[in-house]
C-alpha cells in the first residue's frame, strides 16, 4: 500500500515524462484493441453466417451431375426422396435447388439472349420504380431485366411494358435494372412466379434431411448417402456426397486464422513498441533518478524499496496507460464501425490480454532498470549529480 | 559507542583509500574530521554512516558488529539510528520541504503515518523553517536548504548524525547558524554526530578533531597542514 501511495506521488512529481510515456502505452494499446476488434468482429460475422447451415439435426446431400449441358435434367427425384426417408433415423427429405437460377432463352422481335433467370429474393431487388406488387404477386408475368439484357434485346429502343418471350411464355418488361453480369441473374420474377413456372422442372440438386431426434446424425446420413448411391434415379449421370458443413467451416477457419496470425502480429508490433517505449522512459527515469535512489537509500530505503517502488511506478503507468487506452480503442473501433460492412467488437478477452499485456510490459521493462538501480552502488549513487 | 577496528578500503582502480584506521567515537560526542583534499575523509566517513559495505576490518555500534550484514539491516540502521547531512544538501527537487523531511519516516518501522505530521512539525520547528512547509528547495536559500537537510536527518531521532562537509556550500554566517542547530542538537539529545570540515573555525564546534592524511588517522594532533 505504501508502495502504491510513494509510486503515485512519484508518478505525479514527473507529471510530463509520465504523460509522454503512457501516451505510448495508450497508442499501443488502442490500436491493439480496435485491431483486435476488427478481427473478431470478422471472424464473429463469418462464423455466424455459417452457423446458419449448421443446425444440428439437419443433414444436406448433393448431387453433382457428370453432365456439362446447363439444362440436364438429372438430380434428386420424387422417388428418391421416399427413398431416403425410409431410411432408419430420417424424419423428413425436402428437397431443393442449389442454386437458385435457371439458364433461360428469351426472344423479343428475333433478337435473343441466353442468361439466367432468378426470383427477386428482396424488395430491395431491382428498380425503385417498380411497383411493389410485381414483386409479389405469383401470377404475375412481369419481369425485370438487366442493362445488359436490355441491349441485347432491345437494342437503344425502350423496353417498359413490351413483352418478351422466356422459354414457352411470355412475359412483360416491367423494369430494367442496373449492371447484371454473366454469373448472376440478370432476369429476375417474382417468387411465386419463379417456383410455378421455372422451379418445377429445375433440377434439384439438394436434399436437406432432418435426422430425427436422438439418432446419430453421422450414421444416418451414411446409411441415406449409401442407399441413395445404390438406388438413386441418376446415379449413373452423377455423384452423390454428404455436405459437411463443418468442411466449408474447417476451410473458412483456415483463413480466418492467417487473419487472426496477422493481426496478433500488428497487435504485437505494437505492444512491442509500447513496451520499448516503456523500458526506454524506465531507463531514462531510472539514470535522471539515481541521486534521488541514493538518497531514498541514504535514509533507510532497501534495494528492495527501491526495486518496488519503481516497478510499481511502471506497471501503474503501464495499467493506467492500459486503461486509457481501452476506452480510445473502444471510441475508435464505434468509428471505424461506421466504415465497416460488418461490426467490429470488442471482447472481454481483447481487454483482458492487453490489460495483462500492458501490465506484463510494464513489470517486464521496469524490472531490468529497476534492478540495476536497487543493486547500484549506495556511495556511487550519491556522488552524481 | 561507535567503534572501527583495523579499517581499510581499497577501490576498485587499487588504490589504497585508507589503511588502519582505528577510531572510537563514544556516545554524545561531536567529532571533527578534517584533513587534506583527497585524504580519504569521505571515503571514511561512508563507511562510519554505513553507506559503504565495501572496506576491509571491523565496524561495531553498540558492541554489535555490522560487518557483512545484509542489505536490509544495514538500510534499517541507516533509517532509524543514523542521519545524514550532506555538503550539497541532497534534497529531491519537486518535493515540498515537508515531503523531503518525510522521507525517512516513509521507510521507518517504528512510526505510524498517524504521528508522521506532529514529528515532521517538530523538526520543522527545531530547525526554524515554519511556514516553508509546502516551498520547493528552489525557492530556499542555501541556508535553509541545509536546515531542512537538517531537518531530515533527525526526524527518525538518530542517535548518530553523518555530516560531510555540512557548510562547505554556505558562507561563514550561515555556517555558524548551522553549526549552532549541530551543537544544539549535540547538547539537548546528546545526538552523537561525526562532522567532516575544512574550516578551522566550524571544527572548534567539536569536541574532538581527528586528522587524515593519505589514508592514516591521526588522533589529537594539532600541527597545522595547510590544506
Ligand atoms: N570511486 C572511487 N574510485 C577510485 N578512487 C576513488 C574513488 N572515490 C575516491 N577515490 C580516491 O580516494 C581518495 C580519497 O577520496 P575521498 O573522497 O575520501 O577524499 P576526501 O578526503 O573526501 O576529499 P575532499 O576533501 O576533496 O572531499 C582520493 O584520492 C580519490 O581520488
Ligand atoms: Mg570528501
Amino acid at each position: 500500500m505504501e508502495n502504491l501511495t510513494i509510486a503515485l506521488r512519484s508518478i505525479m512529481k514527473n507529471k510530463n515524462r509520465n504523460l509522454l510515456t503512457m501516451l505510448g502505452i495508450i497508442i499501443g494499446i488502442a490500436s491493439v484493441i480496435s485491431i483486435l476488434a476488427v478481427g473478431d468482429g470478422f471472424t464473429q460475422s463469418i462464423t455466424k453466417e455459417l452457423g446458419k447451415d449448421n443446425a444440428s439435426n439437419k443433414v444436406s446431400l448433393s448431387y453433382v451431375t457428370n453432365s456439362t449441358d446447363l439444362n440436364s435434367i438429372d438430380g434428386f427425384t420424387q422417388g428418391d426422396a421416399a427413398l431416403m426417408s425410409d431410411v432408419d433415423g430420417v424424419q423428413s427429405v425436402k428437397l431443393s435447388s442449389y442454386d437458385n437460377t435457371k439458364s433461360v432463352k428469351l426472344s423479343y422481335r428475333g433478337n435473343s439472349s441466353k442468361t439466367y433467370l432468378g426470383p427477386i429474393k428482396k424488395s430491395s431487388d431491382g428498380p425503385k420504380n417498380v411497383k411493389k406488387s410485381i414483386l409479389n404477386d405469383k401470377n404475375s408475368y412481369d419481369v425485370i431485366i438487366s442493362q445488359s439484357v436490355k441491349k441485347d434485346l432491345f437494342k437503344k429502343s425502350s423496353a417498359i411494358g413490351k413483352p418478351i418471350q422466356i422459354g414457352e411464355d411470355m412475359f412483360i418488361v416491367r423494369g430494367v435494372s442496373d449492371g447484371g453480369d454473366e454469373y448472376s441473374a440478370n432476369v429476375l420474377v417474382s417468387k411465386g412466379t419463379y417456383k410455378r413456372i421455372f422451379s418445377a422442372n429445375s433440377n434439384k440438386d439438394q436434399a436437406k434431411l432432418t435426422i430425427e431426434n436422438g439418432k446419430n446424425k453421422k450414421k444416418v446420413s451414411k446409411a441415406v448417402l449409401k442407399k441413395i448411391k445404390a438406388n438413386g434415379e441418376y446415379r449413373r449421370e452423377g455423384k452423390y456426397h454428404i455436405d459437411d458443413p463443418t468442411k466449408s467451416m474447417k476451410s473458412f477457419q483456415k483463413v480466418l486464422n492467417s487473419v487472426t496470425y496477422f493481426v496478433a502480429l500488428v497487435a504485437g508490433i505494437s505492444l512491442l513498441i509500447a513496451g520499448i517505449g516503456v523500458m526506454n522512459v524506465m531507463y531514462i527515469t531510472v539514470s535522471e533518478r539515481r541521486n534521488e535512489i541514493g538518497i531514498r537509500r541514504a535514509f533507510g530505503a532497501t534495494g528492495n524499496n527501491i526495486r518496488n517502488q519503481f516497478l510499481t511506478e511502471s506497471i501503474v503507468l503501464c495499467v493506467i496507460g492500459g486503461i486509457i487506452g481501452i476506452i480510445l480503442g473502444y471510441l475508435a473501433v464505434l468509428i471505424i464501425n461506421a466504415f465497416l460492412p460488418f461490426k467490429a467488437v470488442i471482447t472481454i478477452y481483447s481487454i483482458l490480454i492487453s490489460l495483462l499485456v500492458s501490465s506484463a510490459v510494464g513489470l517486464l521493462f521496469g524490472f531490468i532498470p529497476s534492478n540495476k538501480a536497487a543493486k547500484s552502488s549506495l556511495v556511487g549513487l550519491l556522488k552524481e549529480e | 559507542m561507535l567503534k572501527v577496528k583495523n579499517v581499510g578500503k581499497t577501490y576498485a582502480n587499487d588504490f589504497k583509500a585508507l589503511s588502519d584506521i582505528n577510531l572510537e567515537v563514544p556516545d554524545g560526542e561531536f567529532l571533527a574530521v578534517m584533513g587534506p583534499s583527497g585524504s580519504g575523509k569521505s571515503t571514511l566517513i561512508n563507511i562510519l554512516g554505513l553507506l559503504d559495505n565495501d572496506y576491509t576490518g571491523d565496524y561495531f555500534l553498540k558492541n554489535e558488529n555490522y560487518k557483512n550484514k545484509d542489505d536490509a539491516t544495514l538500510s534499517g540502521v541507516r533509517g532509524d539510528k543514523i542521519g545524514f547531512v550532506f555538503q550539497n544538501f541532497k534534497l529531491l527537487s519537486s518535493y515540498t520541504v515537508y515531503e523531503n523531511i518525510e522521507i525517512p519516516l516513509i521507510y521507518s518501522k517504528s512510526k505510524t503515518i498517524t504521528d508522521r505530521k506532529s514529528v515532521i512539525d517538530e523538526v520543522i520547528e527545531q530547525v526554524g523553517l515554519q511556514g516553508k512547509e509546502n516551498n520547493l528547495p528552489s525557492e530556499l536559500s542555501g541556508g535553509q536548504q541545509q536546515r531542512v537537510a537538517i531537518a531530515r536527518a533527525i526526524v527518525n531521532n538518530p542517535n548518530l548524525i553523518i555530516a560531510d562537509e555540512p557548510t562547505g556550500a554556505l558562507d561563514s554566517k550561515t555556517s555558524l547558524e548551522i553549526m549552532n542547530i549541530f551543537k544544539h542538537l549535540n547538547e539537548t539529545f546528546n545526538t552523537t554526530i561525526i562532522m567532516v570540515t575544512h574550516d578551522q573555525e566550524v571544527a572548534d564546534f567539536a569536541m574532538r578533531t581527528v586528522h587524515i592524511r593519505d589514508g592514516r588517522l591521526y588522533e589529537n594532533e594539532k600541527s597545522v597542514v595547510s590544506d
